[in-house]
């Protein structure tokens, strides 16, 4: 037997009780009960015979009675200052916002680089990826209509594949993610292929426009969706940088085709979309794979829940996107099927009003930025705030959010305001090279497109704000919300442009995207008061 | 089912067959030796739902199904797979506001009254378990627990609980605690949203935790009996866990209490609790655990595995020590490395040798490895890393050395006692049922009283053989896997041969029993 030259340090048993509870303490701090500290006390060796000879008590439960009394002595005694019946919280002061804000607003603008780089192509080479200055009445309303279709019958899909392409990549389970995302392609590729043929199909029983005009627009109407879909996986997998590189090359494919090989617009074009779709789809996939492949994520058995789950999930999604996109290009449909003069053909593009439009749609880009910092800010807070504010003062927690909402209107107020000025005197600016450049004289020429412009830019602030208020309900999961706000704005601008357009002229059908957008933005708007009035719960349902 | 082949629902949670460890491993030795003789329906509770079998399933498994709780949008189409998801669409358009606040609410009310009282009448929060699952099976669960109106009860009630109590304000509840807080029910309870297939003949669960909430369930509609078998001792475990986790104090509390309330019910519903050792009784009763209902079923291992060979060649000459552990802090590594340098001293040429996984806990292998440096233990205190097979171990050594801090009934021990090779362990959890008698127990976090345990073995030949043989003879009587298997098989076949007496016909609770007269009123049919 060895010698009991290590010999264990003698302590007295009130000693053994002391360090026991600095032991306990230091485990597991103030207690939640008796029983926990019995169960550290256990975990830490002792014994109910170990309580007995070391620390004098019969067992560990009565050892843990003592122990516990003694912290919780500790804990009161320390008890700290109450906080002030007034304090509100404080989350960094202006710099640390004025940072974040000039952060993400340029990650917002990051999306709309996309857009610009088509407009800066327009004026340089005068074609871009699905418009071109010679276009004829014709060839705009023939391309016109394969965009508007395009985005329509896509929008759905978008919004469904940006929400359960974000779940699973916000898991970091980029292999489910994958699949969500081929699976709703699999479904919105036939349906876009369908679509175009039961259009040409149904131009042949009802002949709205000539055959071959048909035709150049669904070839066009299904190249643009497949760009649409594409981008909408790098857009929901924060891949955005991409969708600016495809354009930027499909775009340049344009350039390539009409200016050295000589492929004429359409083929050029074609080409220039199938290109873009091809490097944005390529990515995606290739990103996707070596993800999965790294992670190792194809090891183990994971799969999609059953179709008929994943339509419930996600038909609200699928409603809104389709709505909202109808919304967006309603008042074009309206107005170019209206008079006077009438229309050509049932629909026929019209040069100063899409050009109010267009001028119009670049207010909407340098405002809609913002979204991106007041969404970020909005989740940042949420978790600090809810471990600061005690649930005796839960009023402080909502009226802290409330308040935020109401600087972020502020704010869109005021960046709307300043993007809609510096918009209109941006581009009246270039009035000065309207005797050079006939292009400018062309565009200034007709009083309509100033009227649009101004009426459109303030539809698109209501229709931002609803947007704000939609991204909040979107992130904790009220898709309802905003799903019943955008049907019922569709149909006020369905039903007030077409009166409009109708009674007054074409050009005011643009009052039913104000009418609509401003039913957008009320409706939201009181459902927003609502949701801030109760975040606390709000935040706790968004399971 | 016949009682001659007893239909077993057999509850696990974070073990088989997702998860492998010592609960799974027991759990397929058991599905699998009682192939031909028990049939067995899996509920198996996971933290996620990206899950797949470790182990390849006997055909006596009729069916599984898998609750993740946490993960995926619509539960139910996990937790009830019987019915089309059109049956759910119908359960949500029931789920009402009305009828959340006409029959839910007065039940949720009781219940939270009792997950801030967890240690009150157990009868009555047994009923109301019954009464949320009764509720379930005929309105949605996510849609029910989604009403605001529930959200503000459980708000006020946390207020007024905390005006009530005296707690310093650092124990004050804040948002964050009633979100996660009611989070936590709306996760945990997701069980109670199972249907029970009424062929049961007798509910086990592996734990007296959340997945036994389909036992209560069964045993209040049915009367199906039910027993639970117990590893550690949930509670127990529980309290530790959470205890030392990095959360606000209160939603420690409330987690520690969901999880009591669920506890006592399921051992106060048993009508046999089977722990793998007597060690955990003080705690079991402590949370309403009868006494006559305690019958301790041990694990078992496989004698014709695990049996005694001579010692390999390379260790012949050598006296070596085994131990078999992952290296993390609850096996106490550290200590054993001090009792190897006393050890050392007295026997200079003794080698220690510990197989086990050495990935659980980077950090704390980082720390053994540096104290063996300190004591320059190099050429004595080995790693052996993950060995493949284990019944080759224990035969390498001439005893077996456990220091762990905390332990249910480890198959360590038995495994080397099986190997004829005595072990010296610590006086922790039920070592002392295998032990006693032919093997050395000694304090916890005691290096002294652990190496005067080796040394006595290693330099004392016919006591050293004498321990070996008794301990061979101790696992053949007692702690073979027939033994156990037969344990469990009798125990169903006795549970399954008992006349079925529904606990629903004794409720009390009011709310309870107001909305079962609803029902009643109503002749709610659902499949």
């Amino acid at each position: 037997m060895l010698d009991s030259q290590v010999q264990t340090e003698e302590v007295t048993e009130s000693e053994a009780i002391g360090l026991i509870t600095e032991k306990v303490y230091d485990l597991i701090g103030n207690p939640i009960s008796k029983w926990a500290v019995a169960a550290t006390i256990e975990s830490l060796g002792v014994r109910d015979v170990d309580a007995q000879t070391d620390y004098g008590y019969d067992s560990v439960f009565d050892l843990a009675d003592e122990v516990y009394k003694r912290i919780k002595k500790k804990v009161y005694d320390n008890v700290e200052k109450d906080e002030d019946e007034h304090d509100e919280f404080h989350f960094g002061g202006f710099r640390r916002t004025l940072k974040l804000f000039a952060k993400f607003y340029s990650a917002g603008m990051v999306f709309s680089l996309p857009m610009i780089s088509q407009v800066v192509a327009i004026i340089i080479f005068e074609y871009a990826l699905w418009a071109w200055f010679d276009f004829n009445e014709a060839q705009a309303t023939l391309v016109a209509l394969g965009t508007i279709v395009s985005f329509i019958l896509t929008g759905g899909f978008i919004q469904t594949l940006g929400r359960l392409v974000s779940k699973y990549k916000g898991e970091e389970n980029y292999y489910l993610a994958a699949k969500a995302s081929w699976s709703i392609l699999k479904i919105a590729i036939p349906f876009i292929l369908l679509s175009a043929v039961a259009i040409f199909c149904l131009n042949l029983i009802l002949p709205f426009y000539p055959h071959q005009l048909i035709i150049l627009a669904m070839v066009y109407m299904v190249l643009i969706s497949l760009l649409l879909l594409s981008a909408a996986v790098l857009f929901a997998s924060e891949q955005r940088t991409m969708i600016l590189v495809g354009i930027f090359l499909g775009t340049v494919v344009v350039i390539f085709g009409m200016d050295f090989a000589g492929f004429g617009i359409y083929f050029s074009q074609w080409l220039g979309i199938s290109t873009a779709t091809a490097i944005m789809g390529g990515y995606a996939y290739l990103y996707y794979r070596l993800k999965i492949r790294t992670l190792r994520q194809e090891l183990f058995k994971q799969s999609l829940p059953e179709a008929e789950v994943g339509y419930y999930n996600t038909y609200r999604y699928f409603i809104y996107g389709f709505c909202y996109f109808t919304f967006l290009f309603m008042d074009r449909i309206l107005a170019w099927s209206a008079g006077p003069p009438p229309p050509e053909y049932i629909i026929w593009f019209n040069t100063p009003y899409e050009l109010g439009m267009d001028w119009a749609l670049i207010s909407l880009v340098i405002t809609i930025a913002m979204l991106e910092y007041s969404i970020y800010s909005f989740s940042l807070n949420l978790i600090p705030a809810q471990k600061k504010a005690v649930v005796s003062k839960i009023k402080l927690f909502n009226r802290f959010f409330r308040r935020f909402y109401i600087k972020q209107i502020l704010l869109l107020l005021f960046i709307g305001g300043i993007s809609i000025l510096l918009t209109y005197y941006g581009v009246l600016s270039l009035r000065v090279f309207e005797n050079d450049v006939p292009e400018i004289a062309d565009f200034f020429a007709n009083p309509m497109t100033f009227k649009v412009f101004w009426l459109a830019s303030i539809g698109y602030l209501f229709l931002i704000y609803g947007l704000l208020n939609s991204l909040f309900f979107f992130t904790l999961n009220r898709p309802e919300m905003v799903m019943y706000c955008m049907i019922g704005a569709l149909f006020v601008n369905f039903v007030t442009g077409y009166l409009c357009s109708r009674i007054f002229g074409l050009e005011y059908a643009v009052i039913g995207l104000i009418v609509g957008s401003l039913v957008f933005a009320i409706s939201t708007g009181i459902l927003a008061r609502r949701f801030f009035k109760h975040l606390d719960y709000f935040y706790y349902s968004a399971f | 089912m016949s009682k001659e082949k007893p239909f077993v629902l057999f509850e696990t949670e974070g073990s088989y067959p997702y998860s492998g460890g010592g609960v799974s491993t027991w759990s397929h030795i058991l599905c699998t030796e009682l192939r031909g003789k028990v049939d067995f329906e899996l509920l198996a509770i996971t933290g996620n739902p990206y899950v797949e079998s470790r182990y390849r399933l006997p055909d006596n498994i009729i069916k599984i199904t898998h609750i993740p709780l946490w993960g995926v949008d619509e539960p139910s189409d996990y937790y009830d797979d019987r019915h089309p998801f059109s049956h759910q669409i119908e359960k949500k358009a029931r789920a009402t506001k009305r009828a959340t606040q006409v029959y839910f609410r007065p039940i949720f009310e009781d219940f939270i009254k009792y997950l801030f009282d967890p240690y009150g009448d157990v009868a009555r929060i047994s009923d109301i378990l019954y009464g949320l699952w009764k509720y379930f099976q005929i309105y949605d669960y996510k849609q029910t627990l989604r009403q605001p109106l529930l959200w503000s009860e459980f708000k006020q009630s946390l207020t007024n609980y905390f005006e009530e109590s005296k707690m310093a304000f650092s124990e004050q509840p804040r948002v964050f605690d009633i979100t996660f807080g009611m989070r936590w029910l709306y996760h945990f309870l997701m069980p109670l949203a199972t249907p029970i297939d009424e062929e049961i003949d007798v509910t086990h669960a592996t734990l007296a935790g959340f997945p036994a909430l389909a036992s209560i369930a069964a045993k209040y509609e049915y009367g199906i009996p039910s027993m639970v078998t117990d590893h550690g001792v949930y509670m127990r475990e529980r309290l530790i866990n959470v205890g030392q986790a990095d959360m606000p104090f209160f939603s420690k509390r409330l987690l520690v209490n969901l999880s009591a309330m669920v506890s006592r019910s399921v051992y106060y519903t048993a009508d046999q609790i089977s722990p793998v050792t007597t060690a955990n009784k003080e705690w079991e009763k402590r949370f309403e655990a009868a006494d006559e209902n305690i019958v301790p079923i041990y694990n078992g291992v496989n004698t014709d595995l695990f049996k005694p060979t001579p010692k390999p060649s390379h260790t012949r000459d050598t006296p070596t020590v085994i131990a078999v552990a992952q290296v993390f802090p609850l096996k106490d590594i550290e200590t054993m490395i001090r009792s190897a340098d006393l050890v050392r001293k007295e026997i200079p040429e003794v080698q220690f040798k510990v197989y086990g996984s050495l990935e659980v806990d980077q950090e704390y292998v980082q720390k053994c490895r540096d104290l063996i440096k300190e004591l320059d233990l190099g050429e004595t205190f080995h790693f052996g890393g993950f060995h493949d097979q284990p019944s080759m171990i224990f035969n390498e050594g001439d005893i077996s050395i456990l220091t762990s801090i905390s332990e249910g009934f480890p198959y360590t021990v038995i495994e080397s006692m099986s190997c004829a090779r005595p072990v010296v362990a610590t006086d922790v959890g039920g070592i002392k049922d295998a032990l006693e008698g032919c093997g050395i127990l000694c304090k916890p976090r005691d290096p002294q009283d652990i190496a005067n345990g080796v040394v006595k073995l290693l330099n004392d030949d016919d006591l050293r053989l004498e321990y070996g043989r008794k301990s061979r003879e101790r696992v053949l009587l007692t702690f073979t896997t027939e033994k156990s298997v037969d344990a469990y098989y009798d125990s169903y076949m006795r549970l399954s041969a008992k006349k079925r007496d529904p606990w629903k016909k004794r409720i009390q609770v009011k709310s309870v029993l107001n909305f079962l007269e609803y029902l009643e009123e109503e002749e709610f049919r659902y499949a």
